[in-house]
């Protein structure tokens, strides 16, 4: 996919697009709001992701100009500002998500998924990884055909593995995605394991694998055995 | 007071003092008036007594109007004033006011006294006469004059009290400018004048402020996401456990220093009154759908949820800041509970309660609202003191106990 990432920040532009070209993703960069301004307007772009506090403007007014010319893409908004009234207005005005600051590359990737996801209108929307298998629409699970019922919360915790397969995932990052940024129990995620373990015995009875390994107290991997 | 309550008391004060130090003043020059009328008419009355004596001879008598004899001293007295009373023989034998005129004469070589009375009875019948009906003018005069005054000050007062309302109501987060109302009245659009650049000077102030944190807020947000992104990239390298162990440990401390960062920024932003847009909210509901989210975190530890949410609890608060005060009061009582625990939360109409078991012995009731108290590691001490701020700037109060072993924080309507 084709992503532009405007950001002021060098060595922020830098660590995103690094990540995002090892995903396979093609990445240009604009670390201005006139650079942003003429990408948009000549080249076509799946995803932009879009720091609203620009030192030359407001990245709010370029989302108006997205519409205008570049409507395939999808607009994700990033801002250190934790400020409802940005966030509404971006919105309000076209952005298909918002992140504050910090945020992490895992969740970015997620939220990639997720509007690229919402933005395709034809072809399955599956999500597979050897016997796995997610409908993102039914939101369908199925291990080699047989299907398994996962909570709301089980469901999106092994979409997120899934997203971010062959990758460390925090118990923060992991505690975030799923409940936001208010939890706030740094010293009990346990209610992740907790979790975990339940989708680890409905995958395993239905015939799956566990995939999901764990990292010195600090985290877990979805990865290929 | 009301100043126009106080001016009219002031009013009513001065009228009624003045009243009652005219009407005395006015009883006693009428009645001093009457009283030289009489001497005067006295004298006369000597006069002709005195001319008739000495033609005639004829000594007349008329007790107790006119009392003559002859006098035993052999030297004449001047003329003497007197207030006196005698008994009225003729009627009821009661006292009668009179004044007295006494003087010793010698005409044709014979010395008498001459005693001349006048009853004052009449005056003072005369003096009632004329006094009540002035009183009355007057009383009518006082008490026309209050309510016309009253009347006036009101009218003069209008566009004071509508402007007094106006700042009243203002509140730096809303955006229209301060408004008030012109008045032909020179002082009150001085003091307009004086207040609208007080309020603009104070509103470019307060917007500074907020850029300000604004922009501190995305100055520490962007190297901290910086850090955070390489540790998270530095995690994905396959590097010794020693050294995992390490950068794992720098992650967390970027994200409690994230945490801190924004929980600060949220007292701030509150003390400033930057959440403005005020929504009924049912906290006892907001408990229900946030204890429905974080079941797994009581599940974890094993912790019984006791929800007793019959009774709404609405209150009149920005949503944001509601569900952040449920958010942070749930996280407390989750965080300091122990293994096979209890959380209860009641909804009543007046108040929402949470109580959970947790520390053996009870808290000290205001150092935990207080800026960095914790009780444990895990916290970064700012959670009640955040939740204190939001009751505090959505007219809510919140009230810490401790019964049968239970931690209980009360949310009710604070006095405003």
């Amino acid at each position: 996919m084709k992503i532009l990432i405007v950001e002021d920040e060098i060595e922020l532009l830098t660590a995103v697009s690094n990540y995002l070209v090892k995903e396979n993703h093609i990445c240009e960069l604009a670390e201005n709001y006139q650079k942003a301004d003429e990408k948009i307007s000549i080249y076509e772009y799946d995803i932009i992701l879009l720091d609203i506090g620009l030192p030359d403007g407001n990245g709010l007014e370029l989302i108006k100009a997205i519409k205008q010319n570049n409507l395939r893409a999808g607009i994700i908004v990033i801002s250190a500002k934790n400020s409802t009234d940005d966030k509404i207005t971006g919105l309000d005005l076209g952005a298909d998500d918002y992140m504050t600051k910090p945020f992490q590359l895992s969740e970015l990737n997620s939220r990639i998924k997720a509007v690229l996801r919402r933005r395709q209108s034809n072809g399955s929307n599956t999500i597979g990884f050897n016997e796995i298998s997610i409908d993102t629409d039914s939101k369908e699970v199925r291990i080699n055909d047989r299907k398994i019922k996962l909570t709301r919360k089980e469901h999106e915790l092994l979409m997120y593995f899934l997203i971010n397969k062959n990758r460390v995932l925090t118990k923060e990052a992991i505690a975030e995605h799923l409940w936001g940024d208010n939890i706030d129990m740094a010293d009990n995620f346990d209610f992740i394991y907790t979790h975990l373990n339940n989708i680890r015995r409905k995958i395993k009875s239905a015939g799956g694998k566990d995939y999901i390994r764990t990292l010195y107290g600090m985290g877990y991997k979805f990865a290929d055995v | 007071m009301k100043f126009l309550a106080k001016i009219n008391l002031n009013y009513l004060v001065l009228l009624t003092v003045m009243l009652v130090v005219i009407s005395f003043a006015g009883y006693f020059i009428i009645r001093w008036r009457f009283q030289n009328e009489t001497r005067e008419k006295l004298g006369q009355t000597a006069e002709l007594i005195k001319k008739q004596i000495r033609e005639t001879g004829v000594n007349c008598k008329l007790y107790p109007l006119i009392d003559v004899r002859k006098s035993k001293a052999k030297k004449a007295i001047d003329v003497v004033f007197k207030e006196i009373f005698i008994q009225n023989k003729a009627e009821d034998y009661e006292d009668e006011p009179y004044i007295e005129l006494s003087e010793t004469v010698e005409i044709k070589g014979v010395f008498y006294d001459l005693r001349i009375r006048h009853s004052m009875i009449e005056s003072e019948d005369m003096l009632q006469a004329i006094f009540l009906p002035l009183l009355f003018m007057l009383l009518s005069a006082f008490i026309l004059s209050f309510f016309i005054n009253k009347h006036f000050n009101r009218t003069v007062w209008k566009d004071f009290k509508e402007n007094l309302r106006a700042i009243e109501n203002y509140s730096f987060a809303q955006k229209e400018k301060l408004n008030l109302k012109k008045s032909d009245i020179l002082e009150f659009d001085r003091l307009n004048t004086v207040v609208s650049r007080m309020t603009n000077k104070l509103g470019k102030d307060y917007k500074l402020l907020k850029q300000f944190t604004e922009n501190a807020s995305h100055e520490l947000q962007t190297p901290l996401t910086i850090i955070s992104l390489h540790l998270e990239e530095l995690l994905q390298a396959d590097l010794p456990q020693k050294q995992m162990e390490k950068i794992y440990a720098a992650f967390q401390s970027v994200k409690r220093m994230d945490k801190l960062n924004k929980s600060l920024l949220l007292l701030t932003k509150i003390e400033n009154k930057q959440f403005a847009g005020a929504q009924r909210i049912d906290i006892g509901s907001l408990f229900n759908q946030k204890l429905n989210e974080y079941r797994v975190l009581a599940e974890s530890k094993n912790i019984q949820v006791i929800k007793e949410l019959n009774e709404k609890f609405e209150v009149s608060m920005n949503p944001g800041l509601a569900a952040i005060l449920v958010n942070n009061l749930l996280m407390n009582a989750l965080r300091h509970n122990m293994q096979n625990g209890k959380i209860r939360v009641l909804s009543k109409s007046n108040e929402t309660s949470i109580c959970n078991t947790g520390a053996k012995d009870a808290l000290d009731g205001t150092e935990i609202f207080k800026r960095f108290v914790k009780y444990g590691s895990s916290s970064n001490g700012l959670g009640l003191a955040i939740v204190k701020e939001i009751c505090n700037s959505s007219g809510l109060a919140v009230v810490y106990s401790f019964k049968e072993g239970q931690h209980c924080f009360r949310i009710k309507r604070g006095e405003q």
